[in-house]
């Protein structure tokens, strides 16, 4: 089953075009990652999928459907900055997420929270940043969605916290869901990824399966962008 | 999570080849059950299809045994394993070969090397 | 789910709200007590007084920074993108918005109301008590079905006024949410032109000759329901086809 499919998708921002005519088709079961450099449009078609933005031309479904409340409860999404409210602590978000997404596994969720030591009572505001974007993660990973969007997941992070949000998203696979990664960090990801994706400049340079990728090129996905995207 | 695998290189060959060298050093017997794809996928930090691949190659040459509801079992005995020692000493001394060879030397001058170095030892 | 959000706003602006009502009342019956036992003058009392009084005020200029707060903050700012992703319909997050500003801007109404009658009860002695009793009861033995309808009309048509109030709030916001600088002044430039330009459609229609002498109830409905509904349409419209957060 496709969980996300793009036709002829463009999105304009006044007259800068972050997007050019994308055609994609992700499949379900599937680790991906949507990588480029920053400002190349990487945002921007998560934002389209999650209805945050709505497109300027051509479509976007998510398992066929248009982007709507209903897409919406198929969709976890992770954005790239603190978007949880600051006065509430982990055991609020866990009510909180438990009453709005009917997929969110809290016996999950917690167990990953108590496994990291963290105090449900301490308000976010409180937090430190590793931290907070941990408890960011695992509300996120803890829902049984069709399509989870991470834009950035591993952006500013330290390296054991990095490898503590790869494990998760190893250990959360669902070969009935999509995962797609957004990022420009990709030697610290690609042996995670089934797919990559290049974007550049709003367009889909290349879309391929990892390891064919690596025969073909005989380099690693991170060499061969760096190639791809010499400036 | 050590990273045991190179990027350059498809990363289900090196899990094919890491996993046919347990077999032959002893590390799996015989009717040995592997571990399920997510515990290896997490051991070495590599994507679930990755393993699942990998397992799906060793099944198809018969090297693994996939039982439906209990798993995946070794399936080998004396000659598959001189088999697979036979097939992974060519791979290691074709690539030395290939890298001797990058360096200027002949295949007689190799294979000199080879015995003064195994004789110092 | 509306009334799960309205719940979660409902516990953003207790966390302030509550305290200033806390302070109101205590202050309440603080100058209460001290009505009661005529310690009513010196410098102690008419600090109180004051107090008292820069509570109230200060409450209700609180109740209307919370509710913009509430609005910009959770649909506007980085919470936005929660909220935005929760299964939700752009409308629906309006409904519980305006709800949140409504509900809030009567508590604000009653508490300020309760504390007074609180000052009074406590200071009164008995027999002003009684008095006061009396007094009301006679005011609603004068209240004849005219008297009720006219009431009646009024408190719908000052809620309506409150309504079109926040909608103005929440549609300078999204107006403003379109712009990258100076925001500030969007907003207050467009509060300054729709209320301009609905007190000039007010005077112009309701009181033209048109409608004679006396303008029917109805046109007092439509000059608050007209705007309620535009401004409730722009903000929906900005939200849901204009988003851009971040």
């Amino acid at each position: 089953m496709e969980t996300l499919v793009c036709e002829g998708l463009s999105k304009s921002y006044g007259s800068k075009l972050a997007l050019n005519r994308i055609d994609l088709r992700l499949e379900e079961g599937r680790i991906v990652g949507l990588l480029g450099p920053n400002g190349s449009g990487k945002t921007t078609l998560i934002k389209l999928a999650s209805r945050l933005l709505v497109p300027s031309e051509g479509r976007i479904t998510i398992c066929g459907e248009e982007p709507s409340e209903i897409t919406k409860a198929l969709i976890s999404y992770l954005p790239d900055r603190n978007f949880l409210p600051d006065w509430m602590n982990s055991e609020e978000l866990l009510q909180m997420y438990g009453d709005f997404f009917g997929d969110f596994d809290e016996v999950k969720a917690l167990e990953m929270l108590n496994n990291l030591n963290i105090d449900m009572k301490m308000p976010i505001k409180k937090m430190s940043k590793g931290t907070r974007d941990k408890v960011q993660l695992i509300l996120t990973m803890s829902r049984h969605a069709k399509l989870y969007l991470l834009d950035e997941p591993i952006a500013g992070v330290d390296p054991a916290s990095r490898d503590y949000i790869l494990n998760t998203i190893i250990n959360n696979y669902d070969e009935e869901a999509t995962v797609l990664i957004s990022t420009h960090l990709i030697s610290d990801v690609e042996s995670v990824l089934d797919e990559a994706i290049f974007l550049k400049e709003g367009e889909i340079f290349l879309h391929k399966n990892s390891d064919e990728l690596r025969e073909e090129t005989g380099k690693s996905i991170d060499e061969y962008f760096r190639e791809v995207f010499r400036c | 999570m050590p990273r045991v695998f190179s990027e350059n290189v498809p990363i289900y060959l090196q899990l094919i080849e890491m996993l046919k060298v347990s077999i032959v050093t002893g590390e799996y017997k015989a009717d040995d059950k592997l571990p399920p794809v997510r515990e290896l996928a997490l051991r070495y930090g590599v994507n679930p299809n990755t393993v699942q691949r990998a397992y799906s190659e060793l099944e198809r040459e018969g090297i693994v045994q996939s039982e439906r509801t209990s798993g995946r079992y070794i399936n080998i005995d004396a000659q598959k394993i001189n088999e697979l020692k036979k097939g992974i000493s060519e791979e290691y001394i074709r690539e030395l070969f290939e890298r001797l060879r990058q360096i200027g030397l002949s295949g007689k001058e190799i294979k000199n090397l080879v015995n003064k170095w195994e004789e110092n030892k | 789910m509306l009334g799960k959000l309205v719940k979660y706003d409902f516990k953003a602006m207790s966390k302030i709200m509550f305290p200033i009502f806390m302070v109101m009342l205590g202050l309440s019956l603080v100058l209460g007590l001290m009505l009661k036992l005529r310690l009513d003058n010196g410098w102690v009392f008419g600090f109180i007084a004051t107090a008292f009084i820069v509570a109230m005020i200060g409450s209700g200029i609180a109740s209307i920074i919370c509710i913009s707060n509430r609005f910009n903050q959770g649909l506007l700012k980085n919470e936005g993108y929660l909220s935005f992703a929760l299964p939700v319909k752009t409308g629906t997050h309006i409904i519980a918005k305006l709800l949140n500003g409504v509900i809030w801007s009567v508590f604000e109404g009653l508490a300020v109301l309760a504390s007074i009658c609180i000052v009074g009860m406590i200071a009164a002695n008995s027999k002003e008590l009684l008095e006061a009793y009396r007094f009301i009861l006679k005011m609603f033995g004068l209240m004849d079905k005219d008297v009720i309808i006219g009431l009646l009309h009024a408190v719908s048509l000052s809620t309506l006024e409150l309504i079109a109030g926040v909608c103005l709030i929440y549609a300078a916001y999204a107006i403003a949410h379109l712009f990258e600088k100076h925001k500030s002044l969007v907003m207050a430039g467009v509060i300054l032109l729709f209320i301009v330009l609905r007190t000039m459609l007010t005077t112009n229609v309701i009181f033209s000759d048109a409608f004679g002498i006396r303008p029917e109830i109805w046109l007092w409905y439509l000059q608050s329901l007209i705007p309620i509904a535009v401004y409730t349409f722009i903000t929906w419209f900005i939200l849901d086809k204009r988003l851009n957060l971040e």
